[in-house]
């Protein structure tokens, strides 16, 4: 149960290092930035400007468990317990000035889309009160299916407007060619990413739930960077290794499962505990945010309407038909036996369309899912034998159904 | 008549168009000979619409997918939605796929206060209104758009002369008829409207009323239930003003009738609907905030009731900043939590009237 991959230790070594230049960056009052996972990093990169993303940091609040107690002192402050737990645990580290990893450093600016939730914008707001930080809002509206038209001219346009704002207030200035040798970067490592969920649809799976959760903080806050292909590197060919030697987490599976959502930040082991059952998630929509079709390679001659696109037909900024033909995709593909949708009470627009799309693979595909309750980072209320017995039984009607 | 018997009725003899918030551009529907209507909440519990959405959904949101999936909202020929907040995008997609009207639009809205957003928010409503067209076989042109404006203007004028009066004590009636009659503003004909504020004009002609330790001002987003007007009603409040969606927030703002082509008039009208009084789904919403406390300053309010629907995200933040805006201008308030149907009814009594007595006195 729960066999560690190699690229773990290395990956920890990453993530340190991460923090550590963020807070030597604020340190030396070199210019930082908060963004949230909708905003391109390689922008800041080639900018000089260091990019941090609080939504890691709040998964970082929920691993250690302390989402609760910082979410209290959030709560002291007229923020309401309901909000997404990601921001009170934020807003409640900052205004203790304590957390994972001490007094997290205030940046120099804020830039954030609204291409997830509006929920976001309102976090961001209130740090860009609280502590008088300058923001900008990157406008993304909702899309049906893509960004196209007058809506990826306005994405561009948009894009533009966030560079005159980092140059306004951080006084970097935006370099064409680095830029464009960062974009360069980010595409090589987002082609060895596609690989990586790719070789998640061997039977049996080389690579559970849990681990491709863990190691998203590269796809989230290091793209363009070279360790960020090197990590990546190191990830695909152990995976590659493990399917050549025929060492997998599971290697009689029984069950292929497919992960809705965020994962639950505060227990990732529940992916491992339910392995000696022959449970194995085998992929999930949430690490697709990243993937080739939300993310996927930045036209290295028109980079900004590039990402423009990808910004404006991100993965939250769709709607159920999207969704929809991701849940086909997914399930052929990766030969999905269930699909099991956590329903996370702190991110409605993940959430509130997954009874219609459970109704919809049933319909439609005659695949079985089951719905989960909890939340990505607030442990509180969370019963984890409950979830376990409900996945165990789910499984288990899969299993029988089949003879 | 009820406000979904007069619907039924309505739609008899026009198409009516179904919106949820008031950042829908009415003035197009007006043009294109439709009934636009804002749905209202009612007192109904979620029953089939928790087959479709999650408990931590707005209760409010919610709700309006319940009466359409119990077909109380059959006379609608289209139904268009904002992306107001996520709940209600969470209604949209379920509306879409349930096939509950026979037009369902998304117009793919701005969230963001900033004048960069006009000419795009002005391509996506001829986008939009071109498919409305189409599928409701209707039309409009720069005469039938510019007489549209004209009419949602006066309707604005008319309520914002309502709101004066309050304020002034020049109109004397409650808070749960002053707010029936702002709300039926955003569901009845416009000239049937303007005609009843004109009766309430002439009615309260010579009235001069003081209600001055009585005096508070409401903080909401969408507040339908008019029970809860006649609670604080019946506590002794006198709601002179008030920062709602549905209230001033409406009512603030006109779109400018200048311009000699239908882009120039369409774009005054995406102008005035990105600058308006903001809901803290937008950003920034500091105007919501300044003019909230420029409501209880100027209207002499002794304190400011806030309103919080449920799982509402944005307000879950914004509070935070009202509550910290108004400890510094030393304004007592209140904030209170429940959902369309005001489940914890007693409990809201209790504490209103401790509120009362904190800012009156017994």
């Amino acid at each position: 149960m729960g066999k560690r991959l190699k690229a773990t230790e290395s990956l920890k070594r990453l993530i340190k290092n991460y923090y550590d230049e963020y807070f030597s960056w604020a340190k030396e009052g070199k210019p930082t930035a908060w963004l949230n996972v909708g905003v391109p990093c390689e922008v800041f990169y080639a900018m000089d400007v260091f990019p941090f993303y609080p939504e890691n940091y709040g998964a970082m609040c929920g691993a250690q468990k302390v989402t609760p107690e910082l979410s209290q002192i959030a709560e002291y402050q007229g923020f309401t317990n309901d909000i997404c737990s990601y921001a009170r645990a934020n807003i409640g580290s900052l205004l203790s000035k304590k957390g994972p990893v001490g007094e997290l450093p205030i940046p120099t600016i804020q830039v954030e889309t609204t291409n997830s939730c509006i929920m976001i914008m309102t976090w961001w707001r209130a740090v860009e009160k609280l502590f008088n930080v300058p923001t900008f809002v990157i406008d993304a509206p909702l899309v049906k299916m893509d960004s196209e038209g007058h809506h990826l001219d306005y994405m561009e346009m948009e894009l533009k407007r966030m560079i005159d704002f980092i140059e306004e207030k951080t006084g970097n200035k935006f370099d064409k060619d680095r830029f464009t040798e960062i974009v360069k970067i980010s595409n090589e490592g987002k082609r060895l990413w596609a690989e990586i969920l790719e070789l998640r649809a061997n039977v049996p799976c080389p690579m559970n739930a849990g681990d491709i959760f863990t190691h998203m903080f590269p796809m989230v806050a290091l793209r363009g960077t070279p360790p960020y292909v090197e990590h990546l590197k190191f990830l695909r060919d152990e995976l590659k290794e493990r399917i050549t030697n025929r060492d997998f987490p599971v290697p009689h599976e029984k069950v292929r499962l497919l992960w809705d959502n965020l994962p639950i930040w505060f227990d990732l082991r529940l992916f491992d505990e339910l392995e000696q059952y022959g449970i194995i998630f085998v992929i999930d929509t949430y690490t697709q945010a990243w993937g080739p079709r939300f993310m996927g390679i930045v036209d290295e001659e028109n980079p900004i309407r590039s990402f423009g696109y990808y910004l404006g037909s991100g993965f939250l900024n769709v709607q159920i038909e999207r969704r929809w033909q991701l849940m086909q995709d997914l399930i052929k593909e990766y030969k999905v036996d269930g699909v099991v949708f956590h329903s996370d009470r702190s991110c409605k627009p993940y959430s509130l369309v997954q009874p219609e799309l459970s109704k919809l693979i049933r319909d439609n595909l005659s695949v079985p899912s089951l719905i989960i309750e909890s939340d990505h980072n607030d442990q509180s209320g969370y019963d984890r034998n409950r979830v376990i017995e409900r996945i165990k039984e789910f499984s288990q009607m899969i299993e029988m159904g089949r003879k | 008549m009820d406000y979904l018997g007069f619907l039924n009725e309505i739609a008899k003899s026009r198409k009516v168009i179904g919106y949820f918030d008031t950042y829908f551009p009415e003035e197009f529907a007006y043009a294109m000979g439709l009934h636009p209507v804002r749905i209202m909440s009612d007192d109904e519990e979620p029953v089939r619409a928790n087959e479709f959405l999650q408990g931590f959904c707005c209760p409010y949101a919610k709700n309006i997918l319940e009466q359409a999936l119990k077909k109380k909202l059959n006379f609608l020929s289209a139904a268009i939605f904002t992306r107001y907040c996520d709940s209600l995008r969470g209604v949209y997609e379920v509306w879409k796929s349930e096939k509950l009207s026979p037009v369902v639009e998304f117009i793919r809205y701005s969230q963001v206060v900033r004048e960069t957003a006009k000419d795009y928010l002005s391509l996506e409503f001829k986008d939009v209104f071109n498919r409305v067209k189409k599928a409701l076989g209707c039309d409009y042109d720069y005469d039938s758009l510019k007489y549209a404006i004209s009419k949602v203007n006066k309707k604005r004028k008319a309520l914002q002369r309502l709101y004066s009066m309050r304020k002034e004590g020049k109109l004397n009636i409650s808070s749960e008829d002053f707010y029936k009659t702002v709300f039926s503003s955003t569901w009845k004909p416009i000239d049937e409207f303007l005609k009843s504020c004109e009766a309430l004009f002439l009615r309260n002609n010579s009235v001069n009323v003081n209600f001055d330790d009585k005096k508070v001002v409401l903080s909401a987003t969408e507040l339908d239930n008019l029970n809860f007007f006649k609670l604080l009603d019946e506590i002794g409040f006198f709601i002179v003003s008030d920062d709602i969606a549905s209230g001033t927030r409406y009512v603030k703002d006109f779109v400018s009738e200048e311009g000699d082509t239908l882009d120039d008039l369409i774009e005054n009208i995406a102008l005035r609907y990105i600058m308006k009084p903001p809901c803290s789904v937008k950003d920034p919403s500091d105007r919501r905030i300044d003019e909230l406390i420029e409501e209880v300053k100027t209207s002499g309010a002794k304190g400011v009731i806030f309103f919080r629907t449920r799982f509402c995200d944005s307000e879950g933040i914004e509070y935070a900043f009202i509550k910290r805006r108004l400890e510094t201008e030393k304004i007592p308030h209140l904030y209170i939590e429940s959902d369309h149907r005001l489940s914890n009814y007693q409990q809201l009594r209790t504490r209103l009237e401790a509120f009362y007595e904190q800012i009156v006195g017994i």
